[in-house]
């Protein structure tokens, strides 16, 4: 039987107490979810906490199941909301990349693509190696627990090239383009009003192989399964300018996370750090014009024509 | 101050203190801070000068200025050294600091100092177009070089700890502006000469390297990094290109392009220059 919010409220694990009784904790998520538009309550806040609980049960059930517990799990538990897009991609015959941020029980989704496609298409995650980010310790194990038809790629030089090869072989690739991390790899886009670091290798990828991209999110269920929300999959019309359709493209799937977040954001693993995530306000903002010196200053620094700027942004103002 | 609003304010101390650790540990992996209460007993006695000022002026002996000089530039990071300097200095009623410190916030201490009746916080535009108003008094400015603005183009590179800073010269800019002496806090309390820019931020290196726990500001030193510039430098400089590629498409008139090509080329540069 599913239980209400207060009866969850209840049975809170110590862990979840512990962190709801840490200001400094509960803060940074109040914070972040005015940012999204949604009611900073404590409950929200134990909601995220409690999801994020969830999506690490669930890692271990995987890791402590028999594979044939775990494909009856994913047979029965584990549902689409589109079994039509869902089959699009099954069938697709070229390559095909998995966009989904750190939402929910992710590492499910993945395994469900494995399990219902692998035999069609090889399923390979992309993501940064547990000796750059340990928290991706877990990844392999875990998306490996069915044995077959899955390789991770670690988010390096190699890992990009072996990317592109996979893609050429017409399997599945996962990106996850909502780290953040300053490298040569990150671009800013659009997102919550301001302009957000994201990493640019999903639209990379995309482009370079003109692969049939697929957003989805991972939904716990009140039943104990998971949910996928899946949104039409799309191969992107691309320009003569490689640059511009990378920044496109990228606030394209920013866009469509922005969405799922406003809607649910507790699910998000980074929805923590997100207000230090938004830097400048989008230049349609109000608070947008007390960035301008900051903006003109960097233009200076990088040797640029400011006034060529400047009167861009005049122009814009005035559109 | 009332003994719960003392408490009050020495734990406020003592947490901002603890702030600083995670800072201090991406220079010095195993390295501790010193305990509050030695800097508050510290801080306690200079703040006894505000209330026992008398009025009669005694020639400084910490200072040995030439006649024609009305003060000078003190070039220390903010540290032990640097209060326990203070704390004698304080002492001598014809002392008025200067405090160059804008809009820094959590750093341990630094609003007890700025509170005392003869330390003034100004911002560096302030203190270049300060003018002495009593001939009495002498002009002292303080120099925290972790508290100057930063970034890849500051002109002075230094390691601490195998770390690689960059600092800006404003001490430099004030000394000529103000055409006052410019010295620097040695670890034994003696000033020496900071006409050479390069060597004083090697003292300085050298005096954090040698005392870790003795410096507070390690938050400030951080950003310091050419690491943490760069990313900073990335950070701006990917958001101005998204500022563009985002207007752009609105514009009739203006292409951009080429601005997206200098941002490109130029941001590349800087990288390049700073990390190699």
């Amino acid at each position: 039987m599913a239980l209400g919010p207060i009866q969850q409220v209840k049975i809170a694990t110590k862990s979840i107490k512990r962190l709801l009784l840490d200001t400094d904790t509960v803060e940074q998520i109040r914070a972040s979810l005015a940012q999204t538009s949604c009611q900073p309550s404590m409950k929200k806040c134990y909601q995220h906490l409690s999801s994020m609980e969830k999506a690490d049960q669930f890692n271990q059930f995987c890791l402590s199941r028999s594979k044939a517990d775990l494909r009856q799990f994913l047979q029965n538990k584990v549902t689409v909301n589109s079994p039509d897009y869902w089959q699009q991609v099954s069938n697709f015959d070229g390559p095909v990349i998995f966009v989904t941020p750190h939402y929910g029980p992710f590492t499910i989704g993945c395994l469900k693509a494995v399990f219902d496609m692998g035999e069609n298409k090889t399923i390979n995650a992309f993501y940064d190696s547990p000796e750059k980010n340990p928290t991706t310790a877990i990844y392999k194990d875990v998306l490996n627990a069915l044995g077959e038809n899955f390789n991770p790629i670690y988010n390096d030089k190699r890992g990009l090239v072996r990317a592109i090869k996979c893609l050429k072989n017409k399997e599945i690739v996962t990106m996850m383009p909502d780290v953040f991390d300053l490298s040569g790899q990150s671009i800013s886009v659009p997102f919550f009003g301001h302009f957000t670091t994201a990493m640019a290798g999903t639209a990379f990828l995309a482009l370079k192989t003109n692969a049939l991209i697929m957003q989805g999110y991972c939904v716990p269920t009140k039943s104990g399964g998971v949910h996928c929300v899946l949104e039409q999959p799309f191969q992107y019309q691309q320009t003569t300018d490689f640059e511009q359709d990378v920044y496109q493209l990228t606030s394209r799937l920013f866009l469509s996370m922005e969405k799922q977040i406003s809607e649910a954001p507790e699910h998000w693993i980074y929805l923590r750090q997100l207000r230090n995530r938004l830097g400048l306000p989008l230049p349609q903002s109000e608070n947008f014009n007390a960035s301008k010196n900051k903006i003109l200053a960097v233009v200076k620094n990088l040797n640029m024509n400011a006034k060529e700027i400047e009167d861009a942004l005049n122009a814009f103002s005035n559109h | 101050m009332n003994f719960l609003s003392k408490l009050k304010q020495n734990r406020h101390e003592a947490k901002l203190l603890e702030s600083q650790k995670p800072y201090l540990e991406q220079f010095f992996v195993e390295a501790n801070l010193i305990p509050t209460q030695a800097v508050l007993k510290l801080l306690s006695s200079t703040k006894n000068y505000d209330r026992t000022e008398t009025g009669i002026q005694q020639p400084s002996t910490l200072l040995d200025l030439p006649s024609d000089k009305k003060g000078l530039v003190l070039v220390s990071p903010f540290s032990l050294n640097l209060i326990t300097f203070i704390e004698q200095l304080y002492s001598d009623p014809s002392i008025c600091i200067h405090f160059i410190n804008e809009g820094i916030e959590q750093i341990p201490f630094l609003q007890q100092i700025c509170r005392l009746k003869r330390v003034f916080s100004i911002s560096h535009k302030e203190a270049l177009n300060l003018r002495q108003g009593n001939s009495k008094q002498s002009l002292m400015f303080i120099c925290v070089p972790e508290f100057h603005p930063k970034s890849l183009k500051s002109e002075y590179r230094v390691m601490i700890n195998e770390h690689l800073c960059k600092f800006s010269s404003f001490p430099w800019l004030l000394k000529h502006k103000q055409q006052l002496p410019i010295y620097y806090l040695a670890d034994d309390q003696k000033l020496s000469s900071a006409n050479q820019p390069t060597t004083t931020f090697e003292s300085m290196a050298s005096y954090i390297q040698s005392y870790p726990s003795h410096i507070f500001s390690w938050i400030r030193l951080h950003t310091h990094r050419v690491e943490e510039l760069s990313k900073l430098f990335v950070s701006q400089a990917n958001q101005l290109e998204a500022l563009i590629r985002y207007i752009r498409p609105h514009l009739t008139t203006l292409d951009l392009q080429q601005s997206l090509d200098a941002l490109g080329k130029n941001k590349l540069a800087l990288l390049s220059e700073n990390l190699s």
